[in-house]
């Protein structure tokens, strides 16, 4: 089983005070059988996320691909400083553009940071609130009319990391999750800027066929609106001369009628119902085609809900009402398991 | 269903038989040269199979086997599947000692379409050392050779006083 | 399922392995070979003791006690039979001495034992007579049997019969079960090779059968295993 509960996690960083140790194995779950290898789907904290997310605040999270990348905690972080933050990352970015010259602090500039909180983005009380940051170009003196355009967004997030919080030393703020979306560069420079800024460190987070099928599962469990998109898995086949991708495509309401048969108990899942869920569908494929679809690699899932590709890309699907914890949940255990 | 025995033939003088059975024959040819690259003081056969049961009509014709690999990717779920079919077809009396599980890919989480925890699961089941290794990098994989040429020398009885199943005693308690 | 052999021994490499025969070499071989004597005999050892777990060795030393008993036994019995004809014997000995003597005592001795004589073939006329009397009721007996086992043998042929008559009735139902069973195992098969190509030929056609609705319904038919 999956274990997807983070106090598992936990008891490995007691002893580590700067970096999460690599505990990849966590992510994959020690213990066998339904008792242990379970998620919750809606535990309370994912209630009072959907009801906060009506709010036109969250509203640009949806429908754009976000690159995931997995960060220790951040040493001497604190949310009363945004503004001053926001004032030294748009001056070095400045510098970073002008090869390293130094630049004051406070000056007008090109391109204007923002970082602020996102306090409706929490899974439950006791978590830290998710940190916006986005770059946005200042319109230049000729056309003052012309509004102001956000070139590059990223967020932090913790959702549902009760025991997280609780375990961190003092000085330390865990928000494990980042998502990018924008040019890569800016990505790099703001990354680099939190690395020397509190003492972090970002890694790309590339999502396994394991995960990936896990998703598959956890979307196709969501309640469906009307004429929602086919469920789409992407595989490719390894060791062959040119590349090969296999695209299969489920009618939603054909995939939710499957996951429902195979689902015991509502709100929760197990690894054992998810690998009995893909192994229909891939005996399904066998029957026609006569391929093994267990023997190539999940790339990419993509539903009504949220799609994700194996390279750590993800794009939060339509609807907002299903920006639903248990995902982020997972997220926060994959970014915890990452090395 | 034909299955297979551990004692029902008997050695050949100064040679030993290890029986690879794994679904990338690519993999599978890859580790058997690495093996036969390496300098042994013995003669040693290896066969390779997809999948067991192994043909009846070869029977008469094949070695006394005196360790079987199961090789399963991390990378693909059908590998383990493959395995986990195969296992039914070998005698109780081979996981004395006689089996060994290689769990190729690994260091590769991304890639990972199997759950660890069900390869452990297999690994105590059937009370058989497992083996993790990545097969793609040269030097792992002739870690590996060694490795494999050593437990068959003592999975054939070619070391005196140490026995596959007192081998595979000392090894499992070293988890 | 295939099976490939590798055997590599070059034979540059055999000659120098002969040429390596050495007395390192025979040690190490006579090594290996006493490890696998070793390994072999510890499990045919392990398959006897499970074979012969249970077998204890009790039994033999009560099998002697019980022979010795009735050795025992016969011993007595022989031995009171031996001082019952030893006493026979003297009294009849005294009884001849006593009629040699010819006197009055002797006189009536000899009555009685004539008297004896008398009751005694008396004794074997009605013993003979009882014989031949148990004679004939053997014989009637033994008539009663014989038409008992006549009668049951009449009766099982009678069974036997209509056995017989009631299989012949059942073969034939049998019989045509097993034409309409495998008849209809030829037509699944044809069915399902049929099915196969159809499936095939549909894919191979490249033609898109998602599309079309009634295709898509053919296609999806298919599937399922007849």
């Amino acid at each position: 089983g999956v274990v997807l509960r983070p106090f598992l996690v936990m008891e490995s960083l007691d002893g580590a005070a700067r970096t999460l140790p690599s505990i990849g194995r966590l992510s994959w779950g020690l213990p066998f059988g339904r008792a242990h290898g379970r998620c919750g789907l809606s535990p309370s904290g994912g209630l009072l996320l959907q009801k906060n997310l009506d709010s036109q605040a969250v509203a640009f999270l949806l429908r754009k691909r976000w690159a995931l990348y997995s960060v220790t905690p951040l040493y001497k972080f604190s949310s009363a400083h945004l503004k001053a933050y926001a004032k030294l990352l748009s001056a070095y970015i400045a510098a970073e553009k002008q090869n390293g010259l130094a630049v004051e602090v406070g000056v007008e500039l090109d391109i204007k940071v923002a970082i602020s909180c996102l306090p409706d983005l929490k899974g439950s009380e006791q978590d830290e609130a998710a940190v916006l940051v986005q770059l946005s170009l200042r319109p230049q003196a000729s056309q003052k009319k012309s509004e102001e355009k956000v070139v590059w967004s990223g967020w932090f997030c913790s959702v549902c990391g009760d025991d997280l919080s609780k375990n961190m030393p003092a000085d330390f703020t865990c928000l494990p999750v980042f998502l990018a979306n924008g040019a890569e560069s800016y990505t790099s420079i703001v990354g680099s800027w939190f690395q020397k800024m509190f003492d972090c460190c970002f890694h790309h987070l590339a999502i396994s066929p394991l995960n990936l099928s896990w998703m598959a599962a956890m979307w196709t469990g969501c309640k469906l609106e009307e004429n929602a998109s086919a469920m789409e898995l992407v595989f490719s086949v390894p060791s062959l001369p040119q590349s090969l991708d296999i695209s299969y495509a489920i009618h939603a309401e054909d995939a939710k009628a499957l996951w429902d048969t195979v689902q015991k108990t509502p709100g929760e899942i197990t690894q054992e119902e998810v690998d009995v869920f893909m192994d229909c569908l891939y005996s399904h494929f066998h029957r026609h085609f006569k391929i093994h679809l267990s023997a190539t690699k999940l790339v990419k899932v993509s539903t009504a809900v949220a799609s994700a590709h194996c390279d750590g890309i993800i794009k939060l699907g339509l609807s907002r009402q299903y920006f639903i914890a248990a995902f982020q949940r997972k997220l926060l255990t994959l970014a915890l398991g990452q090395k | 269903m034909a299955v297979f025995q551990p004692f029902d033939k008997l050695p050949v003088l100064n040679s030993a038989t290890l029986l690879l059975v794994g679904s990338d024959r690519g993999l599978q040819q890859e580790l058997a040269k690495a093996m036969l690259q390496e300098k042994k003081s013995f003669k040693i056969s290896i066969h390779l199979a997809t999948s067991l049961p192994l043909p009846s009509e070869g029977d008469h014709l094949r070695p006394r086997i005196d360790l079987i690999v199961f090789m399963i990717d991390v990378k693909t779920k059908y590998s383990l599947k493959n395995v986990e079919a195969s296992l039914a077809h070998v005698a109780a009396s081979f996981f004395l000692g006689k089996v060994c599980f290689l769990v190729t890919g690994v260091g590769r989480v991304n890639y990972c379409s199997v759950e660890m925890s069900s390869i452990w699961k297999l690994g105590e089941v059937y009370c058989s050392p497992v083996l993790y290794c990545e097969l793609e990098l040269e030097r792992t994989r002739v870690a590996t050779a060694q490795r494999l040429l050593r437990m068959l020398q003592i999975c054939a009885g070619h070391v005196p006083g140490v026995s596959a199943l007192t081998f595979n005693f000392m090894l499992r308690n070293s988890y | 399922m295939a099976e490939g052999g590798q055997e590599q021994q070059p034979s540059e490499d055999r000659e120098r392995a002969m040429a390596a025969v050495d007395v390192f070499y025979l040690l190490r071989v006579r090594d290996q070979m006493k490890q696998q004597l070793l390994e072999c005999s510890a499990v045919a050892d392990a398959d006897k003791a499970a074979v012969s777990h249970h077998a204890g060795k009790e039994r033999p030393v009560q099998i002697a006690i019980e022979d010795y008993k009735k050795g025992i036994e016969n011993e007595i019995v022989s031995f009171w039979t031996k001082t019952l004809a030893l006493q026979r014997i003297q009294i009849t000995a005294a009884l001849r001495d006593k009629m040699k003597q010819n006197d009055n005592d002797s006189q009536l001795i000899l009555e009685a034992v004539q008297d004896i004589v008398k009751l005694s073939e008396a004794i074997a006329a009605y013993q003979q007579q009882a014989r031949e009397k148990e004679q004939k009721v053997a014989d009637i007996q033994r008539q009663r049997l014989l038409l008992k086992k006549v009668g049951r043998e009449k009766l099982k042929q009678i069974h036997d019969m209509m056995r017989k008559l009631k299989e012949t009735q059942a073969t034939g139902e049998v019989k045509t079960l097993e034409e309409m069973h495998t008849a209809y195992q030829k037509e699944r098969k044809i069915t399902s090779i049929i099915q196969n190509v159809l499936q095939c030929i549909i894919i191979g056609s490249r033609v898109n059968w998602a599309e079309d609705p009634s295709l898509k319904a053919v296609v999806l038919q298919l599937e399922k295993n007849i």
